[in-house]
């Protein structure tokens, strides 16, 4: 009964709140570890989730706190080397070489936006989050959430350019010399 | 969706103006079409790849929580022993104490009577006279005997 009842009521927050945590914790034995916690602390607090109509915006709020509260106690230089690290290391999951590069370059393209653009960026493209959600999260209007995005999209597809064209030319460039 | 309306989705896309649906009807257009949306399509792979899900997630959270549930009754199981155990263990400490304390009460007035009897008997002996020192008895009759050393 308790485990049909998990599975039918908090279980399926996991996927929404997996990218998320992975995000914020990095580390997969971490990731794993958090949404354990988290997932209990709902079932805890399945009563008073189901008093909301849309309980949204209070998961996600509660995973992020709790997140936060792993950081602090947890605070690890290396996280940023880490995510680097894992994104060069996909082989297991079929990805290129080449592929994981190109991976690895918009992830450094996101995590150089403005805090405000990143964080927007990542709970609508990565999260999945409607406005009503972002705004939850953030504070922000959705009006200003649409300017955000607008131009977090842009940045980062202008970014995108210049680095390939840069090394588009500098290929091109090492090809005139050897000819 | 052919690459016209893609096109003007991703303009929509690149002024905001999209909502959810629209955004992975894109998505799921553009994944197929690396030559004309090169930049995108790596942009939308990298978001892919970051929200992409482990397989068995759920089973081994599931798994979690199931093994967290159990040592809670174990927990529960093993207080209630342990509860047992403490209470008769206290209950005897309290019954030996109580015995003890009697037993105490007892020495204690026995040892009392006992001092009392002693010092008595000194007082006692001290005021009887040496029976070796030599008396001269000066008068005596039924009720009074009257000494001299």
């Amino acid at each position: 009964m308790t485990a049909e009842q998990f599975k039918q009521d908090i279980l399926p927050w996991s996927r929404k709140l997996y990218p998320m945590v992975k995000r914020l914790l990095k580390n997969e034995v971490d990731v794993q570890d958090a949404l354990q916690d988290i997932l209990i602390k709902l079932w805890n607090k399945r009563e008073n989730i189901q008093q909301y109509e849309k309980p949204e915006a209070y998961v996600l709020t509660l995973c992020r706190n709790h997140c936060l509260d792993v950081l602090k106690k947890k605070r690890d230089q290396l996280v940023d080397a880490a995510e680097d690290y894992r994104l060069m290391n996909l082989p297991q999951q079929g990805v290129s070489h080449e592929a994981r590069e190109k991976l690895a370059i918009v992830h450094q393209v996101i995590e150089q936006l403005p805090d405000k653009y990143r964080e927007v960026i990542q709970y609508r493209e990565i999260d999945g989050l409607g406005f009503d959600e972002i705004k939850q999260m953030t504070g922000f209007e959705v009006p200003h959430l649409r300017v955000i995005l607008s131009r977090a999209r842009v940045m980062i597809k202008e970014e995108i350019r210049k680095i390939y064209d840069y090394e588009q030319r500098t290929s091109r460039q090492a090809v005139g010399k050897v000819l | 969706m052919n690459k016209e309306q893609a096109d003007k989705l991703l303009e929509k896309y690149y002024k905001g103006e999209t909502e959810l649906d629209e955004e992975a009807l894109l998505k799921d257009f553009i994944a197929g079409e690396e030559e004309t949306f090169a930049d995108e399509q790596l942009i939308f792979d990298y978001y892919k790849e970051e929200a992409k899900i482990p397989e068995g997630l759920e089973d081994q959270l599931l798994k979690g929580f199931m093994q967290q549930q159990k040592p809670n009754k174990t927990i529960k199981l093993h207080w209630m022993r342990y509860a047992s155990v403490a209470a008769v263990l206290l209950l005897g400490v309290v019954f030996w104490f109580s015995g003890y304390q009697k037993h105490q009460q007892m020495l204690a007035a026995d040892e009392q009577f006992a001092l009392m009897e002693r010092a008595l008997m000194e007082v006692s002996i001290g005021v009887q006279p040496p029976e070796n020192d030599e008396v001269v008895v000066l008068f005596k009759d039924e009720n009074l005997e009257i000494i001299a050393k």
